[in-house]
């Protein structure tokens, strides 16, 4: 009694089953992993925020991350065109900077030159490592017991364009890159 | 269940493929209807958002040109600049129409408010207004110059303390992003229409409390009193 009936039912699901299968087949051909088994990473992103403060004129400019701190003077503040001796302006932007290392820096201090791209290579390279010399030696003065680290990185590293895109001079932009920059990790 | 919270962003690249589909239904469904209408609604819409129509609707609040659904209201970009909100301040300037475009077009900037947040930020928010007769592409106009690369936002904006000579810059975190307005590559500001935008920057001291405004393409806006 219950056979007939029972092979019936039988019948439509596989039917049923069937027709499932062969519409469903493309998608799970599309699913091309092995096993069918689809694993990923969870990829966990936490950026750091950088807080940046600067005079009006950006002659000094202070970037503040959670584990670093990065001032950038700008040469022609610091220097005559093409000295490395302190001109006297410079006193009121390096007497700022020692205070912001006195009160947030733990370990060594890195301070390193750059130029812009007129003149040679190898003389960009010497006059930017004389002009952090230069600044190492007055903030050492105000902060015995300090490492510093001093290096001169010459027309590398641009932060702007020395030229315009039609090739033309950019002097805004060289301006920029004639730097100074005192760099420390923040004590926690 | 009700939001603990709405943020808002009106922008005309919708993104999503159901939210075209919705659209496409919205903007088939209107155009069947009131085909006519709509023509008429969006020329009109130049004198709808001028400033005199705007003082005059100052007395009611929100509600009157259907600032709660957005979607009806044609373009996302237009629409009353901040209905809800009095500008505490207003700078205006005039500036190319787009890098292609060097016709020179007024632009108003209205700052709505500045607010410090916790975690030493203060927040700005404003609106900028095309009140000239062809669109508006902000483009790189507003970014930062003084990062390496020119941006597609509002990173320019800045917050003066002149008697302490210290300039507060747009927040931006460790990939590069400005926490600010951004994508204005796709952004055009027809004119009359006004475009909501906002900016997180570094807060001056709690001692400080009033300071000028810079956003590239306008005049500072002096003395404004952070919230």
């Amino acid at each position: 009694m219950i056979r007939p009936r029972s092979s019936v039912l039988v019948a439509v699901a596989l039917v049923l089953v069937g027709s499932v299968a062969s519409m469903s087949a493309p998608i799970a051909a599309r699913d091309a992993s092995p096993n069918g088994r689809r694993v990923v990473g969870i990829t966990r992103r936490t950026v750091e925020i950088v807080r940046r403060v600067g005079s009006i004129s950006g002659d000094i400019l202070t970037e503040q991350r959670p584990e670093q701190v990065a001032v950038t003077l700008a040469a022609d503040v610091l220097f005559a065109f093409d000295r490395a001796d302190l001109s006297p302006a410079a006193n009121t932007r390096l007497s700022e900077v020692a205070r912001q290392i006195k009160a947030l820096a733990k370990g060594p201090v890195a301070i390193v030159g750059y130029t812009d791209s007129v003149g040679t290579v190898a003389y960009n390279a010497d006059l930017s490592l004389r002009r952090a010399t230069s600044v190492r030696d007055a903030l050492a003065g105000q902060l015995p017991g300090v490492t510093f680290n001093v290096s001169g990185r010459g027309e590398a590293d641009p932060v702007a364009p020395n030229a315009n895109p039609d090739g033309s001079d950019n002097p805004d932009g060289r301006a920029r890159n004639r730097r100074v920059t005192i760099t420390f990790r923040r004590a926690r | 269940m009700t939001p603990i919270a709405t943020s808002t962003r009106t922008s005309r690249p919708v993104r999503g493929r159901l939210a075209v589909v919705l659209v496409g239904v919205v903007l088939v469904a209107v155009g069947c209807s009131t085909s006519p209408e709509k023509q008429a609604r969006t020329k009109s819409s130049v004198p709808a958002t001028s400033p005199s129509s705007r003082a005059s609707g100052a007395g009611g609040t929100s509600g009157s040109s259907g600032a709660g659904s957005s979607g009806a209201t044609g373009p996302g970009v237009t629409g009353p600049p901040a209905a809800d909100v009095t500008p505490i301040a207003t700078a205006t300037g005039r500036q190319q129409a787009s890098p292609i475009d060097k016709t020179l077009i007024p632009l108003r900037l209205d700052v709505l408010s500045l607010k410090r947040l916790s975690g030493s930020t203060v927040e700005v928010r404003f609106a900028i207004t095309n009140e000239g007769d062809v669109p508006f592409s902000p483009s790189s106009l507003f970014s930062d110059t003084t990062r390496a690369e020119a941006t597609y936002d509002v990173g320019g904006i800045a917050l003066l303390d002149r008697p302490a000579d210290k300039k507060y810059l747009s927040l931006f975190s460790t990939d590069g992003l400005c926490l600010c307005t951004g994508r204005l590559q796709s952004l055009e500001i027809k004119q009359g229409a006004s475009v909501s935008m906002y900016a997180d920057i570094t807060a001056p001291p709690s001692s400080v409390s009033t300071v000028d405004l810079t956003l590239p393409g306008f005049p500072p806006v002096i003395g404004l009193t952070i919230r």
